[in-house]
């Protein structure tokens, strides 16, 4: 797993973000590409159709907003290339800058030195293709390459307001991935991915669920990693940290007390999050002390909270 | 004492007289042939080489001066000068030698000038202007044995016995009776192929009987096949020949030290001193025996006094060092090796050590009472919490059993890489099969990530090593291989019901097939590597046998009685007051009553050919037949006839109980259930599989997972994840799953070891993982801990209510 240029050890407050998140309209468009084998299309069946099945139940995706194409789809929904562009060309016209669109490209994909590939069925998009497919469209962009030789895909596609993710880091990491696998998994067991306990995922944390299970995967088989996953978001993590699959939560209450409860609380998370990123730079039991005073505030604040007083 | 795992792995521990023909020594030439062919051309030098390989030294001084004196650049002068440096008369030696190596070599110097300065350079440890010189030699007469095989001592001499035998097989391919290039093959080859280097020295002895390096090579040839009383005989035949020869001296001193004939050691090393007053292999070779037979303690104290003679000598600094590496002294063996390096940069496991002592400083250290734990910085934060209690229960197990307390420090080291382990055991990447090792007070092995999860079980090895540990110390490090592995094995069977059963099949195959050993084979068995897999087996049945038999008393007697130095049917007589013979008669009775039927059953019918045949037919022909019925079984369940084979497959499993692999009756019957969704008896199946398949990992992960996916009960699942945590011990997952089963149980101390172990092996969800253990701290009163790990999870995740309840119940609020 690897995140395209050096993270920054302080991250802004999720309350700096608190706009950000996956706010008003989620869209999903699911390619299941060409499988290759009986095998392989079972796996990617069974992967779309968990998929599907969460962001509709899991975190709320409008079933109308989301697109699956497949390879064993109908002439509408077959993973073509003109349904792919069809899709992608008729769903733009619809996204706002406060939507969010997520894509998700499971199947096979190749690098022939020039061009990277998500093998279709039929003729092929390559990286620059779907650059041009996606070019235009307003809406935030959580781009999710799962497949093999996916890495070419994240300096194509990067972009100002874009989430990109590839399974593999480099053209030579060309076999089938595990990293569908966990990145649906994350999304299926958000408890076990939810990395800061805050009841929702982020992009950031099904990333970072998926690629250190893909690496845990490989270390008890005891064999070389041939894969590791790769992200931008063009802001050293931050957007995909305040990124989130699950709708913004409710409203903050109309109770004042419960109001300033909360602000003080994202507060104190803010300030918790500025104490870490001083970690470095400071004596050892300064640091303790000062995060422990932070954490029994927070934790008797949020007690609060939940107590609903 | 070496831990296999299955198969073999060649080459032999250690070496004895790594250069026993650094002087050419020849007989008295009965026929002109040999004479001629030891490579001199003069009458006189012939002769005096002839006097020395008699001891006439005296004489081939007087033969060897004057000529010298008349020619200081000619044949005589070298030979003299290689005589003074055999004799310790440097100051002599060494003006002889400088002239040869100097001489002003031009278009017409000849090959046996170039030849002559090589040799002379060799001596004088000039290795790359010895080797140029022998490769011209060898250019301007490449059919000239004595060329070719000065050149292979060379390259003998500089660890490159590959490239030495390339030089002896030119030297024989010019004359295939050219003696000394036989002795050199022989040498080049002990390590690789023993019966070729006895072959060729027979070849040589065939032509000359009296060539005394001849039969001190042979001597060593059976020392390394642990024969000492061949080797002595073939000692003694060398000191027939020439009874003041300082290397059949020194390796009579050597091999009657490890003997305890104290006052026959010093009167050979008085005598070989008496004759070089510098010779230092007195002590280093009885040092290198020493060693060769686990006794490193003496083996360093020889080599300090061989050091003590000669303080510059490379291959007695480079012995220390592995003594000491031995001893558990890295510090001193570090200091060591290097100056050993410093004096000969060609010795490869010199430098192998030293770079593995460089990476051992990225290890880590735990030390508890007398017991040192060294593992590598990214093994220790979850092996620690394994090793270290592992340890103290195995030594508190044996020591009790055994009634002794073994010296410590006991140095155990776990290396993440296998060619690491290699080195720090024998000095040289490979030993493919091995897993671990010990040397009295040193143990190293493998550690988990040396191998892919599931390949071996860290735990028994450790087990097994660590009983070495007792048998060695408490038979002062003279108990024979039979008996150390075979202890070492029955511990480990005990240690835990699956342990130590891998070899049971293979062992019974063979005993069916009678190429089991004899109990007076056995030991002579751990050094063939066909055999050496059996033996392990069988010595710890044999072992078995005398605990059940004579009690566990009677085999610490056995231990303390190799300890007192005797050896062999004496020793079992005394320690166990039974005659050999009984006891490979009572061992028969016992190997017949506990696998007879087990080997009717696997002895295959001709009728059973792999895809041939009527299974039923046959089956029901050879119902005795295990793979009869095997065969029949999977038949059946291919034939959808599911419960006909179960009962068939169940049949199977009675009669070859120790059957393991995915054609097993058991694991068939496990896949056979999960077929057909009996979860329960897939459960069954799987657990009787790992009854067997100690590192069965992928069974027992599928094992956990229905047991899971089935709620069944606390104590199965526990076994389950139990086996998972230590044959993946980086599993952070199945650690955090067995901590929450073992708080469920209240077992909040190893609950709180499971989450240790899941945090430091990369938990996916660590802040739960930091709640876990703080709630563990909290069930074992600790609240400093506690807050601690509340902390932590806070850390990673600040908003987590779980971890924020637990603090403010912590800080009382």
């Amino acid at each position: 797993m690897i995140v395209l240029r050096a993270l920054v050890l302080m991250i802004v407050g999720a309350a700096g973000f608190a706009t950000s998140a996956l706010a008003e309209e989620r869209f999903a468009i699911i390619v299941s590409g060409v499988s290759g084998s009986e095998k392989f299309a079972e796996r990617q069946r069974g992967w779309v159709s968990t998929l599907e099945t969460t962001l509709r139940k899991g975190f709320g995706f409008a079933a109308g907003h989301i697109t699956v194409l497949s390879e064993s789809g109908t002439a509408t929904t077959s993973a073509t290339r003109e349904n792919v562009t069809r899709r992608l060309a008729t769903l733009k016209p619809r996204l706002t800058a406060d939507d969010t669109l997520l894509v998700v490209l499971i199947g096979h994909g190749t690098f022939d030195g020039t061009a990277a590939k998500f093998n279709l069925v039929g003729p092929d998009i390559d990286s620059k293709e779907w650059k041009t497919a996606l070019d235009g469209n307003p809406a935030r962009l959580v781009f999710v390459n799962t497949t093999s030789s996916s890495f070419q895909f994240v300096p194509a596609l990067a972009a100002k307001n874009r989430i990109i993710i590839a399974a593999t880091d480099s053209a030579a990491q060309k076999y089938a991935t595990l990293f569908p696998q966990y990145f649906i998994e994350a999304l299926e067991q958000v408890a076990k991915a939810d990395n800061d306990k805050n009841g929702r995922l982020s992009v950031w944390e099904a990333f970072t669920y998926a690629g250190q299970a893909v690496k845990q995967a490989f270390d008890q088989k005891g064999t070389l990693v041939t894969e590791r996953s790769i992200i931008d978001d063009g802001s050293n993590g931050v957007l995909a940290k305040t990124t989130f699959f699950d709708p913004p939560p409710a409203a903050t209450s109309a109770n004042a007390v419960l109001a300033g409860l909360e602000k003080r609380r994202i507060g104190i998370e803010t300030e918790i999050e500025q104490l870490k990123g001083r970690k470095g730079q400071m004596p050892a039991g300064q640091y303790e002390e000062e995060f422990e005073r932070l954490a029994i505030e927070l934790a008797k604040i949020s007690a609060q909270i939940r107590s609903g007083k | 004492m070496i831990t296999i795992q299955s198969g073999f792995w060649r080459g032999v521990l250690f070496r004895l007289l790594a250069a026993a023909l650094a002087v050419g020594t020849v007989s008295d030439g009965r026929s002109s042939r040999v004479a001629y062919a030891q490579g001199a051309t003069d009458p006189t030098v012939i002769k005096a080489r002839a006097a020395i390989n008699r001891g006439q030294y005296v004489d081939a001084e007087a033969l060897l001066k004057p000529i010298a004196v008349r020619a200081p650049d000619g044949e005589a002068a070298l030979e003299l000068g290689l005589f003074y440096e055999m004799m310790g008369r440097r100051d002599e030696s060494r003006p002889l030698l400088q002239r040869l190596s100097n001489i002003q070599a031009g278009p017409r110097t000849s090959a046996s000038e170039y030849a002559r300065l090589g040799r002379a350079a060799r001596a004088l440890g000039e290795f790359q202007l010895a080797n140029d010189a022998y490769r011209i030699a060898t250019e301007k007469a490449p059919d000239d044995p004595a060329v070719h095989t000065g050149w292979g001592e060379l390259f003998l001499q500089v660890h490159n016995n590959s490239e030495a035998a390339k030089s002896f097989q030119d030297a024989l391919r010019a004359d295939d009776k050219w003696i000394p290039a036989l002795l050199g093959m022989a040498q080049a080859l002990l390590d690789v192929n023993p019966p070729g280097a006895t072959k060729a020295v027979q070849q040589a002895l065939a032509l000359d009987p009296d060539v005394v390096a001849g039969y001190l090579l042979m001597a060593q040839i059976h020392l390394d096949k642990s024969d000492r009383e061949a080797a002595k005989a073939a000692v003694a035949t060398a000191k027939a020949i020439n009874p003041v020869s300082l290397d059949a001296l020194a390796l009579n001193g050597a091999v009657a030290y490890i003997e305890d004939r104290q006052s026959d050691f010093q009167q050979e090393t008085a005598a070989a001193l008496k004759i070089n007053p510098r010779f230092s292999d007195v002590y280093r070779v009885a040092g290198d025996l020493a060693a060769a037979n686990y006794r490193f303690e003496e083996a360093v104290a020889l080599s300090r006094k061989a050091l003590a003679l000669d303080a510059n000598d490379a291959r007695t600094l480079g012995a220390l060092g592995v003594q000491l590496l031995r001893t558990g002294d890295e510090a001193e063996a570090r200091t060591v090796l290097e100056r050993a390096f410093a004096r000969d940069k060609f010795n490869q496991t010199t430098f192998n050590l030293l770079t593995m002592l460089d990476s051992l400083e990225k290890f880590e250290t735990i030390t508890e009472g007398n017991i040192v734990v060294k593992m590598h910085s990214s093994e220790m934060p979850v092996m620690r919490e394994y090793v270290l209690p592992l340890a103290q229960r195995a030594l508190a197990t044996f020591s009790e059993k055994y009634q002794f307390t073994p010296r410590g420090p006991i140095l155990i080291e776990m290396f993440p890489k296998h060619d690491d382990f290699a080195v720090r055991t024998v000095g040289l990447p490979g030993m493919i099969g091995a897993l671990g090792a010990c040397f009295g007070r040193v143990v190293t092995l493998d550690s988990p990530k040396a191998r892919p999860p599931g390949d071996f079980n860290w735990a028994p090895t450790l087990w097994h090593e660590l009983a070495h540990v007792m048998t060695l110390q408490l038979s002062k490090q003279r108990v024979p291989r039979w008996l150390t592995e075979g202890i070492s094995t029955y511990e480990e069977k005990l240690g835990s019901p699956a342990w130590g059963r891998e070899g049971e099949l293979t062992f019974v195959m063979a005993y069916g097939r009678r190429e089991h050993m004899s109990v007076r084979e056995l030991n002579a068995a751990f050094q063939d590597p066909e055999k050496i897999s059996l033996a392990y087996y069988e010595a710890s049945i044999l072992t078995e046998h005398i605990v059940e038999t004579y009690g566990i008393a009677a085999l610490r007697k056995l231990l303390v009685t190799y300890g007192e130095g005797l050896e062999g049917e004496a020793a079992l007589k005394a320690g166990l007051g039974v005659d050999i013979d009984k006891l490979q008669a009572d061992f028969d009775k016992v190997l017949a009553g506990k696998y007879s039927a087990v080997v009717r059953a696997l002895s295959p019918p001709k009728e059973l050919e792999p895809g041939k045949g009527n299974p039923e037919a046959i089956a029901a022909a050879f119902p005795e037949s295990f793979q009869a019925q095997v065969a029949l079984g999977e038949f059946l369940w291919k034939a959808g006839r599911t419960d006909e084979a179960f009962k068939v497959l169940e049949r199977a499993a009675q009669m070859v109980p120790m059957a393991t692999g995915p054609k097993s009756p058991h694991s068939m019957m496990a896949q056979m259930a999960l077929q057909r969704n009996d979860r329960a008896r897939a459960i069954g199946e799987l657990e009787k599989v790992l009854q067997q398949a100690n590192t069965d990992l992928d069974s027992a992960r599928l094992l956990a997972k229905h047991l899971q996916d089935t709620g069944a009960a606390p104590a199965r699942l526990m076994t389950a994840y139990e086996r998972i945590a230590q044959l993946d011990p980086f599993d952070a997952g199945n650690h955090s799953l067995l901590g929450r089963l073992k708080m469920q149980a209240g077992d909040a101390r190893t609950a709180a070891r499971e989450f240790r172990a899941a945090i430091a092996s990369g938990s996916l969800d660590p802040a739960s993982a930091h709640a876990d253990l703080a709630e563990s701290y909290l069930a074992l009163g600790d609240k400093a801990q506690a807050r601690r790990a509340i902390l932590a999870a806070i850390e990673v995740a600040p908003g987590y209510p779980r971890a924020q309840d637990l603090l403010l119940k912590v800080v009382g609020q």
